[in-house]
């Protein structure tokens, strides 16, 4: 089990798609304007991710190795459409504001990035697992700045108005640069200073080690 | 390369996996587009109950402008009995205009409000953004049957700090007004109006009203009356001016009850404002013995006079004490409205204050009725007449 | 003429691809380090975006309407802009093979590019805010195509520009890469709100 740990590690912080990898920034910048479309971005990959996964990862041994880019862009391109229309149907509002940021999901690295790095070696179990945890690595990374730009550029969270102080910059692509550039920032000094104490105390350990073997 | 290669070629393997991918895709969206297909009916309902804020039914209606400073685009009955305006005002920042979906809240033959208005679309409007829904519930808050007269000027709608647009928009919804007003608002007489809102508060029962002709004689009102006039009074009753009252016989399904319906103005409201009740009071035996209800039908400068929710005091009571008189708003208020509230109680005191001035013939059948007073304060078909002497 | 300068800015300027659509923006943080790759890329992606609206949309008008298959416009146009990038990679290394030295490198990454798949979904959806009330038709869509391609080109070398001086100055280890990217990006945002203040009347 230690293998899907490591996968869930991964996908929600030493490999995060948005902040550590910088993936998909179109629909982040253009979507965390309000934490409600974030979310439901986030969301949609995180479907769509887990989908895409299952089935290149079945299908790997079919595919053959030169066309597999096309076929992997139409089973996304499949998946996006599908998703289009179980939108439209199901949830209008959340269709409405995510624009053409809907249809862009084809074009998302996250999603062909995973598929070429990880689905088409991995089994299916292990694909799926990974899909799930780098669609919600991205969800939760998009939530927070959702919630960070809406609070501050609108006054609301997920549409619900607290306060009528707000700074409008913020829930424009400016302070969605702004936002997404500053959380970068803090998420990589925190791991990094995570992984430096870490590093630390192993050392501290393998030298007392040593002097207990010395001794 | 021959052909039998060719078949076991990668080539071949490529080619035949891609267009199977490709047609089972193909296959799959197919049904699903089948599935999930949104009719345009479907789609045409989703965009008005989001204007709505809630899904209603809707039909088409025929579109005309009587407003030079306004185009109705399109415009739809919806089920409530309200009407949704699509209206295009001009007059915006740079000759620019606004398209505003207005709510046009109508009743028994005349609009009686603007239920919501949402802006569209506009033009060269660059400040739009600023025109925040506080300032368009205005539209809503500051309705007035004057207003419905003269329509919205710019002044009346404050929050909005963009000059031009706040014109376009008033201009939007002032057409809207106009528009239902004159393609729907005069088709029915008066008198058939005026009936219809009596008939509301006493079901079934049969009714007939008298008010005059252009004499000032009784005159039975009829349906097809294109002016109902009552009888005139002109008398201040304490806080109150009593301007007129009709004359209406109520049939309780065994005998004809004579009742009073007096138009009352009280004093006192909000900003120095009026509230104009008509109430009804039941005579018998020559007596007024109970006010049947009251209800108000005007008001000037009463913004929250949609909020009150406690006229059913006001059924039922019995009156024939000795200076009989309601209590101070206060007692029994329900709502934020104290000062609207003050001058309904005034309306209410006025009427009652005037009806007992009046000499009535002794002419009517007597029979004083052994009736129970158990109805306490609310709307009922019958006709609780309580505490007879 | 109106309708042409409406587009025009609105493409360029008010309603640029970056700073207002936030679309392409991979290559913009990706190829913008120097100059003369984020001038490339730009000139790439304008080229790209041009031919594959000339395909997409009369098809898009003319095949996929009157057989009902809107839905699988999805599929369609990623295909297309697929194979127009093998296409076009080919065609320059065989015409003009100092050319593909200077552009050849950004084609393969051309097809997962937002601008390219958002701009053919664009033009196929409702215009009536670039172009008013004149009737779409293919040339308006080219025209819109071209204009958001140097647009997206613009904001490339104005932001490639900004990144070579940044090079001169020490950045917290932190902010070091995309944040402070992401930074610069943001004051070109924030300097093309001006442009939204441009009305035509």
């Amino acid at each position: 089990m230690n293998k899907y740990k490591k996968i869930t590690l991964d996908g929600l912080i030493y490999q995060n798609p948005t902040f550590m990898l910088v993936l998909g920034t179109c629909p982040t910048l253009g979507l965390i304007s309000s934490a409600f479309s974030a979310m439901g971005m986030g969301l949609t990959v995180v479907v769509i991710l887990t989908l895409s996964n299952i089935l290149i990862s079945a299908l790997r041994k079919v595919i053959p190795n030169a066309v597999r880019i096309p076929c992997y862009i139409v089973i996304i391109a499949t998946l996006v459409t599908f998703a289009r229309m179980f939108l439209e149907k199901f949830v209008p509002d959340l269709y409405d504001s995510l624009g053409g940021f809907l249809a862009l999901i084809v074009v998302n690295c996250i999603i062909l990035g995973r598929a070429e790095a990880f689905a088409n070696k991995h089994t299916v179990p292990e694909a799926a697992v990974d899909g799930v945890m780098q669609g919600l690595g991205f969800t939760v990374a998009l939530t927070l700045m959702g919630i960070i730009c809406e609070f501050f550029g609108k006054g609301s969270l997920f549409g619900l108005q607290i306060m009528e102080f707000k700074i409008s910059m913020l829930a424009k692509p400016a302070g969605a640069f702004l936002v997404y550039g500053l959380c970068i920032a803090v998420f990589t000094y925190v791991i990094d200073c995570i992984e430096r104490a870490r590093r630390v105390k192993a050392n501290k350990i393998a030298r007392e080690n040593l002097l207990r073997e010395v001794a | 390369m021959t052909v039998k290669g060719f078949f076991k070629s990668n080539v071949f393997k490529c080619l035949v996996t891609l267009l199977c991918v490709l047609l089972v895709s193909g296959i799959f969206l197919t049904i699903m587009n089948g599935l999930l297909a949104i009719s345009d009916e479907e789609r045409f309902a989703r965009a008005i109950s989001k204007i709505y804020g809630k899904s209603v039914a809707t039909t088409p209606v025929a579109v005309a402008d009587y407003n030079t400073n306004a185009t109705i685009e399109e415009a739809y009955k919806v089920e409530d009995g309200n009407y949704l305006v699509k209206s295009t005002g001009k007059g915006g920042y740079e000759n620019g205009t606004v398209t505003c979906w207005v709510v046009v809240e109508y009743k028994n033959g005349a609009v009686c409000g603007i239920g919501k208005v949402v802006i569209d679309s506009n033009k060269n409007q660059s400040y739009i953004d600023r025109v925040g829904e506080k300032a368009l519930n205005q539209f809503s808050e500051l309705y007035s049957s004057e207003v419905n007269e003269k329509g919205y000027t710019e002044d009346m709608i404050t929050n909005a700090t963009v000059k031009g647009t706040k014109t376009a928009i008033c201009n939007a919804v002032n057409g809207a007004l106009d528009y239902v007003n004159n393609a729907f608002g005069k088709v029915r007489a008066l008198g058939e109006r005026f009936l219809e809102e009596i008939q509301k508060a006493y079901g079934e029962n049969v009714i007939s009203v008298y008010g005059t002709d252009e004499t000032g004689a009784e005159k039975l009102i009829t349906k097809e009356d294109e002016t109902v006039t009552g009888f005139k009074v002109d008398e201040k009753h304490g806080n109150a001016t009593v301007t007129e009252y009709y004359k209406l016989k109520y049939n309780d399904g065994e005998k004809d009850i004579l009742h009073y319906l007096i138009s009352s103005t009280g004093n006192g409201g909000y900003q120095d404002g009026t509230v104009t009740c008509r109430v009804t009071i039941a005579i018998v035996g020559g007596k007024p013995t109970t006010i049947y209800n009251a209800a108000i039908t005007g008001n000037v400068g009463q913004s929250y006079i949609n909020d009150i929710k406690h006229m059913g005091n006001y059924s039922n009571v019995d009156i024939t004490a000795d200076g009989f008189e309601f209590a101070p708003a206060g007692d029994f208020l329900t709502s934020g409205a104290t000062k609207s509230s003050t001058a309904i109680v005034n309306a209410v005191n006025g009427a009652v204050s005037y009806i007992k001035t009046v000499k009535f013939e002794t002419s009517e059948p007597e029979e004083p009725e052994e009736g129970e007073g158990e109805d306490s304060g609310n709307d009922s078909d019958e006709n609780g007449e309580g505490g007879n002497a | 003429m109106g309708t042409f300068i409406a587009i025009v800015l609105a493409a360029v300027l008010t309603n640029n691809f970056i700073t207002v659509k936030t679309y392409g923006i991979c290559p913009f943080l990706g190829v913008s380090k120097k100059t003369s790759s984020a001038a490339g890329m730009g000139v790439a992606v304008t080229l790209v975006m041009v031919i594959a609206t000339l395909v997409t949309y009369p098809i898009y008008t003319y095949v996929m309407i009157p057989l009902g298959i809107e839905f699988l416009e999805i599929i369609f146009f990623i295909f297309i802009i697929a194979s127009l990038v093998q296409m076009l990679e080919k065609i320059i290394q065989k015409i003009s093979p100092s050319l593909y030295g200077a552009m050849g490198i950004y084609l393969p990454l051309i097809t997962t590019n937002c601008a390219v798949l958002g701009v053919t979904e664009l033009v196929i959806g409702d215009m009536s805010a670039y172009i008013g009330d004149a009737s779409m038709n293919i040339g308006w869509a080219v025209l819109y195509a071209l204009f958001a391609g140097l647009g997206f080109t613009l904001v490339m070398i104005i932001m490639s520009g900004m990144r070579e001086k940044l090079n001169y100055y020490k950045t917290a280890k932190a902010l070091a890469g995309f944040p402070i990217a992401m930074v610069t990006a943001c004051f070109i945002c924030m300097a093309f709100t001006v442009f939204s203040y441009i009305s035509l009347g």
